[in-house]
């Protein structure tokens, strides 16, 4: 009888103790593969990004300091010019106030013109509160009809304020107008 | 092996890192991205637009007629005073009486009752007023009727400096008229003004030269000593 290890060879089985390698499942190499691919697109798209990146800045960095030596050569230039443009504001502001002055001021040459080329001439004439007020002295209440009629070829609002009679001086009326008529 | 096998996950870790340590080395904070995707501006502030509008402005400056200006400018000082020269206004006043055949009688106003004739100029700078009253006086003049009291508001009307006529009395002979006399400090210019476009003064110029053109001179001012130049500070 053959022995082994003290015992009847054939007693024990050999258990072999060593970890077998396992088959790598194909699953597993397809994750791999996969990670690496998409690892490598992911950072060549980084890299050409941050390229395009670092070429934008540059270009800005340029541009920044071109607008900036420009800016300050200008300004430079325009120092020297500086009472010209004093100057120039100057007219611009005063041409203003004195087109707004005439045309805030109205027209009372024309009015009492108007006034005065009409039927008969008014004794007494008033303008002001954006009012003119006319003072006749007539024979009949047909001259100071015809005159109302004149006023409102002109004007909107004409109003007979008072009209008064003595032997002496005739009619004395008083007329009111004021609203020029839309051309 | 052991890292032939750990590669695949090794390999995105140290690319995620890589990528964030980068990121972060490049893009600091938000105004970067804001600086990056905006206009250009500089450090002070500027941008293209500003460098622009120097550049229009210096082109048009470089083609201002200074003469012309100063010319210009002397023309509306005397259309519309820089101070309330009453005697200027008093002036017109009488210019406008002997033009139509009015007589002047009195002038009122608030250096107080000046008769003509008597009319002092310390009566005038007797008292300070505040710059911004009006010029105003309450005038009586003496007129043959309606057709010559037309021909008096038609002088005053086209007399430099420019006044108004705000009211107007006719009662028979007696013509009694308040009259408002045009006047304005020199505006002083900030230097935020002088950092805007020029702007376009020609037109209205023009329009006011067309309009006064045939308005008399009440008296020659010389050369005004107080124009803008003498009187602002320059910003720069």
């Amino acid at each position: 009888m053959e022995w082994q290890w003290g015992w009847p060879k054939g007693v024990f089985k050999m258990i072999d103790l060593r970890v077998a390698p396992k088959a790598e499942s194909e699953k597993l190499i397809r994750i791999r593969r996969l990670t690496k691919t998409f690892t490598t697109v992911i950072l060549g798209a980084y890299l050409v990004s941050v390229a395009g990146f670092v070429g934008w800045w540059w270009y800005r960095q340029s541009r920044q300091n071109f607008v900036s030596n420009k800016v300050v050569r200008l300004s430079q230039e325009l120092q020297a010019l500086a009472p010209v443009e004093v100057n120039v504001r100057a007219v611009e502001a005063r041409s203003k106030l004195a087109k707004n002055f005439l045309d805030a001021r109205g027209t009372v040459a024309e009015e009492a013109g108007y006034a005065s080329q009409g039927p008969i001439i008014p004794s007494g004439w008033e303008y002001g509160g954006g009012k003119m007020t006319a003072k006749l002295e007539t024979n009949s209440m047909e001259e100071v009809r015809a005159y109302t009629e004149y006023l409102l070829n002109r004007y909107a609002n004409v109003r007979l304020e008072s009209a008064n009679f003595s032997s002496q001086k005739g009619w004395l009326t008083t007329v009111s107008y004021s609203g020029r008529n839309k051309e | 092996m052991k890292l032939d096998k750990m590669i695949w996950v090794l390999y995105p870790a140290v690319v995620l890192v890589f990528m964030f340590v980068t990121l972060n080395f490049l893009i600091n904070d938000a105004q970067t991205w804001q600086a990056l995707l905006g206009p250009v501006k500089t450090e002070a502030g500027d941008d293209e637009k500003r460098a622009q509008m120097l550049e229009e402005k210096l082109a048009s400056l470089n083609t201002v007629n200074t003469e012309a200006v100063q010319a210009d400018l002397n023309f509306l000082a005397t259309t519309i005073p820089t101070s309330r020269q009453v005697w200027l206004l008093i002036a017109g006043l009488e210019r406008s009486a002997s033009e139509s055949g009015a007589n002047l009688e009195t002038y009122r106003g608030t250096v107080g009752d000046v008769k003509e004739g008597e009319a002092t100029a310390s009566a005038a700078v007797a008292r300070a007023r505040p710059q911004n009253e009006n010029l105003e006086l309450s005038v009586v003049y003496k007129v043959s009727g309606m057709p010559q009291l037309v021909q008096l508001l038609g002088y005053l009307e086209k007399t430099r400096p420019l006044v108004k006529v705000s009211k107007a009395i006719m009662d028979g002979d007696d013509v009694t008229l308040t009259v408002e006399g045009a006047w304005s400090p020199w505006t002083k210019l900030s230097a935020e003004a002088l950092n805007t476009s020029l702007p376009e003064f020609r037109q209205v110029l023009d329009e006011v030269k067309t309009r006064t053109g045939d308005f008399g001179f009440v008296a020659e001012l010389g050369n005004p000593t107080d124009l803008p130049v003498s009187g602002v500070t320059n910003p720069f």
